[in-house]
């Protein structure tokens, strides 16, 4: 799970990265579809990603 | 030595204080008082006496300092678990393995005394709070897990965010052994090598005794002394515990502490469409820009071209002029006229055109200017 996480966080600062770049001034209008395209499905598979997600519970020890 | 004296056990005074000493162990091995805390004192900075009276009888008490887990003041009533014994000075004492406050008056002014020790340390110093780790991916959870706390813990953590590894200790979170248990498992999420990202510790609402574990001074000081960052949730928004006051970060219950510790995944869902939906409107917007640049220059292309009109025509204009001023009959005009023919032989004829009329003329004379 923390791999899943790690992974999560990831992809949101990639997305955060790719966002950044239509702010920046590399932008080019000619460049600019083809990574919308690419910084929508990467918040899809974010979205995703969270649905899916599950807490693990493990009672390690027991003090009664 | 008549018969009365010879069915009699006989002892010297240390053997008589001895055997009353094992009668008393056998007997009562342990007991449970109940009193009212007088005549306390610390002597040498590290043997406390005290009697524990009521209303028509008192007795003895000792301990070592190290032992009071919570402060002690005259006029408090406390619960002792002690060993009576016969000092061998003859003194009937009760020697104390654990004390405790009972009743909310004792409670109170215990809790207050021991804040007030602890607050004077800097325990609860807002310079000593730790920042939770940004990420939270391993969680030591200390609870009792058959309490409603845990439960409400749990289901709220799932809801908000998934991912999660919690290693839960379960102890007991009231009654006499619970600070024990607790500080225990303070220690072993403290003294692993992989240390988890963050340690809670929780419990449900109750009375002031039934939280006296969050206000025992060894559980206050283990928090303290985590190499973990601690979030504290214990009983309901209005109980503050000094377990509360000295973690990291309080929570004001059990479910504040999930919310505290997890994202929402609907907030983290809002911030991810958010970061997208912005994109279009930055696209339109430079090619908004982009069309007005481009409009701009065509303006100032239209501006230049007819600039230059403008000027070419006032180049021809002002050639024309000049061509026209050049023109024969403009000079005829002028009163000029033009001679064809010979016009140096004398009595030859020739033709005078004016502006007006063609003349034939004859030559008269001839000189030479």
């Amino acid at each position: 799970m923390k791999k899943n996480n790690v992974t999560l966080d990831d992809k949101i600062k990639d997305l955060e990265k790719q966002v950044a770049w239509f702010e920046s001034d590399d932008f080019t209008v000619e460049e600019a579809v083809e990574r919308y395209k690419s910084a929508k499905s990467l918040s899809l598979s974010i979205a995703e990603d969270i649905e899916e997600l599950k807490n693990v519970i493990t009672v390690i020890k027991k003090e009664d | 030595m008549d018969l009365d004296q010879r069915q009699l056990p006989s002892f010297s005074v240390t053997q008589f204080i001895a055997v009353t000493n094992q009668m008393l162990d056998m007997a009562y091995p342990a007991v449970v008082v109940e009193g009212e805390v007088d005549s306390f004192k610390v002597n040498q900075g590290k043997y406390v006496f005290f009697n524990l009276k009521d209303r028509e009888s008192s007795v003895g008490c000792f301990m070592m300092l190290y032992q009071m887990r919570t402060p002690l003041q005259d006029g408090m009533k406390v619960v002792v678990k002690a060993r009576p014994k016969l000092t061998k000075w003859g003194k009937f004492s009760l020697t104390i393995d654990s004390v405790r406050p009972v009743g909310e008056g004792s409670l109170r002014k215990s809790f207050e005394l021991l804040k007030a020790k602890l607050d004077k340390e800097g325990l609860f110093s807002p310079e000593r709070k730790r920042l939770l780790p940004g990420s939270i991916n391993r969680v030591g959870l200390i609870a009792s897990t058959e309490s409603a706390g845990y439960a409400d813990f749990v289901t709220i953590a799932g809801q908000r965010w998934g991912g999660i590894e919690f290693e839960v200790y379960h102890v007991q979170v009231q009654g006499e052994s619970s600070p024990e248990k607790i500080i225990k498992a303070i220690e072993y999420f403290n003294t692993r090598e992989d240390l988890v990202d963050c340690l809670v510790l929780i419990r449900g609402g109750g009375s002031l005794d039934d939280l006296a574990s969050f206000n025992d001074e060894m559980v206050v000081r283990a928090i303290a002394a985590s190499r973990v960052p601690t979030v504290v949730g214990v009983g309901h928004e209005t109980d503050t515990t000094l377990s509360d006051m000295v973690a990291d970060v309080r929570a004001a219950t059990p479910s504040n502490a999930a919310e505290i510790i997890t994202p929402d995944k609907v907030d983290v869902r809002r911030y991810v469409d958010g970061l997208v939906q912005g994109v279009p409107r930055r696209i339109q917007s430079v090619l908004d820009a982009k069309v007005l640049s481009v409009g701009g220059l065509v303006e100032r292309l239209d501006r230049s071209v007819d600039l230059r009109i403008e000027n070419y025509k006032d180049s021809v204009d002002s050639s024309t002029k000049l061509l026209e001023s050049y023109n024969p009959a403009r000079v005829l005009e002028r009163g000029y006229s033009i001679i064809r023919g010979s016009s140096s032989k004398v009595g030859a004829v020739v033709e005078l055109e004016t502006s007006k009329a063609i003349i034939k003329a004859e030559v008269k004379s001839y000189e030479e200017k």
